[in-house]
C-alpha cells in the first residue's frame, strides 16, 4: 500500500468536504435543467442572470443580520434576492425578479428536498468508502424569546461557504485576523484591514449566534442542564472572551482614531472612517452579548422557577409510531367517535367568533355607501338631505293673529269657536289667517298632550255645543270657559 | 389597563383574558408582559390563575415570555375547536377524517417523541403537498403489510382508516373548496384551522405555501401524545381491536 497517497488523500479530505458545500450552489448554474425551470417558472425566460451570486447575497444578508437579531426575516431575504437580480439585469421585470428571487431562496432552502439538509456522496479516502455528507446553508428558528416569531439563519454549511471555507479552529483564525488587521492598519493598508474588520464583524455575529443558543436551550431545558458544571462555565468564558474582544476592539478603534487625524489623503480617510465604522459595530454587537450573558443566570433561574415546565420527554410517545399508525389501523367509525377529544387537544382556546347581526348589516351597508373604490363622493351625489317643510304661516301672522284673538277673550268669562270665527270674518280675514286662528284657538286645549283634555291654560274647560261652518272650515263648536 | 389598582383576583382573570387570544404576544402587550412577570414570580398567583381558569374549563398548559398558553379541558367546553361540517360527506366520517388529519400533520413534523423535547430551537418546515405524501406512505405501509381481508363486508364506519384515505384522491380535481373528497384538501383544513389557533405559522417567501410549528403545537402535542390521546383514545382503540380479534377467534 502506498502510505504516501494515503496521507495525501488523508490531507485533503477537509478540503473536500468544504469543496462539497458549494455544490447546490454551483449547481445553479452548472445545471441546465436546474437553471432552466427556475427561469422558465418565474417567466424570466432566457435572461442573463448570475443565480450563484443571487444566492450567496441572500446568504450574506441572512450573516449581517444576525449580527443584531437572532436572524433574518424571510421577505427581507427575498428582497435583497430581488435586488441584486434587477441590478444585474435592469431589464428584468419587477414580478420576474421577485419570483426568480423566491425560487433561488426555494433552492437554498432545499424546498425540493422537503428542507431537509442537502446529501451529496462522495468517496473517503480515510476509510476507503463511499459516504453522503450532510449539510444545510440554512435553518428556521423560533425566536428565543418572542416563540410567535421565527427567523431564518446560516447553517453551519452557509457559514462555511460565507466564511473562506477554512477548517481551522475558529479561535485561531481570530487570532490571525487581528494580527493582520493591527499590520494593515500599521501600514496604513486599509482595504486589507476593512477586509479583515468585515470578516471578524461575521465571526462576532456567528459567536453571538451560538452563545444565544446554548441560552435559549439551557433555559428551556433546565431539567437535563447541569447549571454548576456546565452553564456557569461556558457563560464564564464566553464572559471572559467577549471582555477581551471589546477591549481588542476599543483599542483598535483608539488607535484609528490617531491615524484618520493625522491622514491627508482623502480616499485613505475614507476607507479609514469605513474601516471604524465596521469595528464599532463589532463593538456593539459584543456590547449587547455582554448584556445578554450577564442577564443570562437571571433569566435561567426564572425558568427554574417556573411551575409548568415541560413534561418529561422520555415518557413521551412517538407521534408517528404510537399515536399516528394505530389510529389510521383503526375504523373510521371508532376514529370519529374520539374526534372531540382530538380536535380539543389541538385547540387553542380562542374565544368563539359570535356574529353581531346589526354589525355586519351596519358593515355590509357601508360597503355599498362607500364604494368599493373609495368613491364616496360619487356615493353621497345620489344622496340629496331632505329640505324640512316650509312653516305655513310666517311669525309675523302668528303674532297679529294671536294678538287679535287674545283682544276678543281678555274679558269674557266664556267664549265660543263659531262666535270668534265670524268675527275674523266680518272684519276681512284672508282664508289663511282664519285656518290660523282656528289652529290658535284650539291650541290651549292640546297643551296636555290631548285635545280631549279639559284643562287649559287660559279656561277652566269646554264644552260642545252645535257645530259651526263657514266657508270650506267646519266642525263642532266649542264653548271655552275662563277658570273662576 | 392600569394593574396597580387590580387586586390578585382580577389579576388573573385578566391574564387568562389575554390567553384567550392566541396570536396576543407579551413583546406587543405591556399589559400582558408585566401580568406574565408576575405569573412567574408568584407561585400563589400562579394557583390563582389556574383556578380561575378551570372555572372556565381550560387548562394551563405552560407560559413562555410572549404568552401564557391556554387549552379547553373539556370536550364541550365553549372554547373548542369546533368541528368542520363538509357537503356530500357524512358528519361522522368528516370529524374522522379531521381528527386523522391534525394528528397526521402534527406527526409529519414531529415523528418521534424525542422531536419534542424542550430546547430544540430548530424546526422543520413543510408544504401540504410535503405533509400528503408522508400520510399516504405511512398508509402504503400498513397496506404492504395487510392479510388482504376484503373490507366490502364490512359497515361504512367499520372501514379502517387507512383504507379510507387511500380510496381518497390525492388532488382535487375541481372540487369545491372545503370539501372532504381528495387527502390534500383534508389537510389543507386542518393546517388552516391549526395556522388559526397559531400552533403553526405559513411561510410565503417560497414560490409555495410552507409551514413552521410554533412552540404552543410543540406543548400542546407534548401533552396530548402522553396522556389525553395515548391513554384515552390511542389504549381504548388497542382494546376494543383485542376484542375484536378474540370474537373472530
Amino acid at each position: 500500500m502506498n502510505t504516501g497517497l494515503e496521507r495525501r488523500a488523508t490531507d485533503i479530505s477537509g478540503q473536500q468536504k468544504n469543496l462539497l458545500i458549494a455544490e447546490p450552489i454551483a449547481r445553479l448554474e452548472a445545471d441546465n435543467n436546474v437553471r432552466a425551470r427556475m427561469l422558465n417558472g418565474a417567466g424570466a425566460g432566457d435572461a442573463r442572470l448570475d443565480l450563484r451570486l443571487i444566492a450567496l447575497s441572500m446568504l450574506d444578508h441572512i450573516m449581517e443580520e444576525t449580527a443584531f437579531n437572532p436572524g433574518a426575516v424571510a421577505e427581507a431575504v427575498v428582497e435583497v434576492g430581488k435586488a441584486t437580480a434587477t441590478r444585474m439585469n435592469p431589464q428584468l421585470s419587477d414580478e420576474a425578479a421577485d419570483a426568480v428571487a423566491r425560487c433561488v431562496f426555494d433552492h437554498i432552502r432545499n424546498a425540493a428536498g422537503k428542507y431537509r439538509a442537502f446529501q451529496v456522496a462522495y468517496h473517503d479516502a480515510v476509510e476507503g468508502v463511499w459516504r453522503t455528507h450532510s449539510f444545510r446553508y440554512v435553518e428556521t428558528i423560533s425566536d428565543p424569546d418572542d416563540t410567535t416569531v421565527s427567523w431564518i439563519r446560516l447553517s453551519d454549511g452557509g457559514k462555511k461557504l460565507l466564511l473562506g471555507m477554512l477548517d481551522v479552529a475558529d479561535d485561531l483564525i481570530e487570532q490571525a485576523e487581528r494580527v493582520i488587521m493591527t499590520k494593515a492598519i500599521e501600514r496604513e493598508r486599509y482595504h486589507d484591514a476593512l477586509v479583515g474588520a468585515a470578516r471578524a464583524r461575521a465571526r462576532s455575529a456567528d459567536f453571538r449566534q451560538s452563545i444565544d443558543t446554548k441560552i435559549s436551550r439551557s433555559r428551556r431545558d433546565w431539567k437535563t442542564v447541569n447549571m454548576q458544571g456546565e452553564v456557569l462555565p461556558m457563560l464564564d468564558a464566553a464572559l471572559d472572551h467577549v471582555r477581551e474582544r471589546i477591549s481588542e476592539d476599543q483599542k483598535l478603534v483608539g488607535h484609528l482614531d490617531d491615524k484618520i487625524a493625522e491622514l491627508s489623503d482623502f480616499g485613505q480617510r475614507d476607507k479609514a472612517i469605513e474601516l471604524r465604522n465596521t469595528l464599532q459595530d463589532c463593538l456593539s454587537i459584543h456590547g449587547s452579548l455582554f448584556r445578554r450573558l450577564t442577564s443570562a443566570h437571571d433569566s435561567f433561574r426564572t425558568s427554574m422557577l417556573r411551575g409548568l415546565r415541560p413534561v418529561d420527554v422520555a415518557t413521551c410517545r412517538d407521534p408517528e409510531g404510537d399515536v399516528l399508525m394505530p389510529l389510521l389501523a383503526a375504523p373510521i367509525g371508532k376514529v370519529a367517535a374520539h374526534a372531540e377529544l382530538i380536535a380539543r387537544c389541538f385547540s387553542s382556546a380562542v374565544a368563539p367568533r359570535v356574529l353581531d347581526i346589526r354589525l355586519l348589516l351596519q358593515e355590509a351597508v357601508m360597503e355599498v355607501l362607500e364604494g368599493a373604490d373609495g368613491a364616496d363622493e360619487e356615493a353621497d351625489a345620489d344622496f340629496v338631505p331632505l329640505d324640512p317643510p316650509a312653516p305655513l304661516f310666517t311669525p309675523e301672522r302668528i303674532g297679529v293673529v294671536s294678538e287679535w284673538l287674545e283682544r276678543q277673550t281678555k274679558e269674557r268669562d266664556s267664549y265660543r269657536l263659531s262666535e270668534t270665527i265670524e268675527k275674523a270674518a266680518n272684519e276681512d280675514f284672508a282664508a289663511d289667517d282664519l285656518r290660523l286662528l282656528v289652529l290658535l284657538a284650539l291650541r290651549p286645549m292640546s297643551v296636555a298632550g290631548s285635545l280631549i283634555s279639559a284643562e287649559g291654560p287660559r279656561n277652566g274647560g269646554f264644552s260642545l255645543d252645535g257645530d259651526w261652518k263657514f266657508g270650506d272650515l267646519g266642525g263642532d263648536d266649542i264653548v271655552f270657559h275662563r277658570a273662576a | 389597563m392600569e394593574l396597580s389598582g387590580l387586586t390578585q383576583t382580577q389579576k388573573a382573570v385578566r391574564l387568562i383574558y389575554k390567553g384567550l387570544r392566541a396570536n396576543a404576544s407579551a413583546f406587543r402587550d405591556k399589559e400582558y408582559g408585566d401580568l406574565l412577570r408576575t405569573w412567574e414570580a408568584d407561585p400563589a398567583f400562579r394557583l390563582l390563575v389556574e383556578s380561575h381558569a378551570a372555572m372556565m374549563d381550560l387548562d394551563v398548559m405552560d407560559a413562555t415570555p410572549a404568552q401564557i398558553i391556554l387549552r379547553p379541558s373539556r370536550n364541550d367546553s365553549l372554547f373548542r375547536m369546533t368541528l368542520p361540517q363538509a357537503r356530500g360527506t357524512p358528519l361522522a366520517r368528516t370529524g374522522g377524517l379531521f381528527a386523522l388529519a391534525l394528528v397526521a400533520v402534527g406527526a409529519a413534523f414531529f415523528p418521534n417523541g424525542v422531536d419534542l423535547a424542550p430546547g430544540a430551537v430548530e424546526r422543520p418546515q413543510m408544504s401540504v403537498e410535503d405533509i400528503e405524501e408522508i400520510l399516504s406512505s405511512l398508509c402504503d405501509r400498513i397496506a404492504a403489510a395487510d392479510d388482504g381481508q376484503d373490507p366490502i363486508d364490512k359497515g361504512e364506519d367499520a372501514v379502517d382508516a387507512w383504507r379510507v384515505l387511500r380510496a381518497m384522491s390525492r388532488f382535487s380535481d375541481g372540487e369545491v373548496r372545503g370539501g372532504f373528497g381528495n387527502r390534500t384538501a383534508v389537510l389543507r383544513k386542518a393546517i388552516d384551522v391549526l395556522v388559526e389557533n397559531n400552533m403553526l405559522r405559513e411561510d410565503r417567501a417560497g414560490v409555495t405555501a410552507s409551514y413552521i410549528p410554533t412552540e404552543r403545537l410543540v406543548v400542546h402535542m407534548r401533552s396530548a401524545m402522553t396522556h389525553e390521546i395515548y391513554n384515552q383514545c390511542i389504549q381504548l382503540l388497542a382494546f376494543e381491536a383485542g376484542d375484536r380479534e378474540n370474537e373472530n377467534a
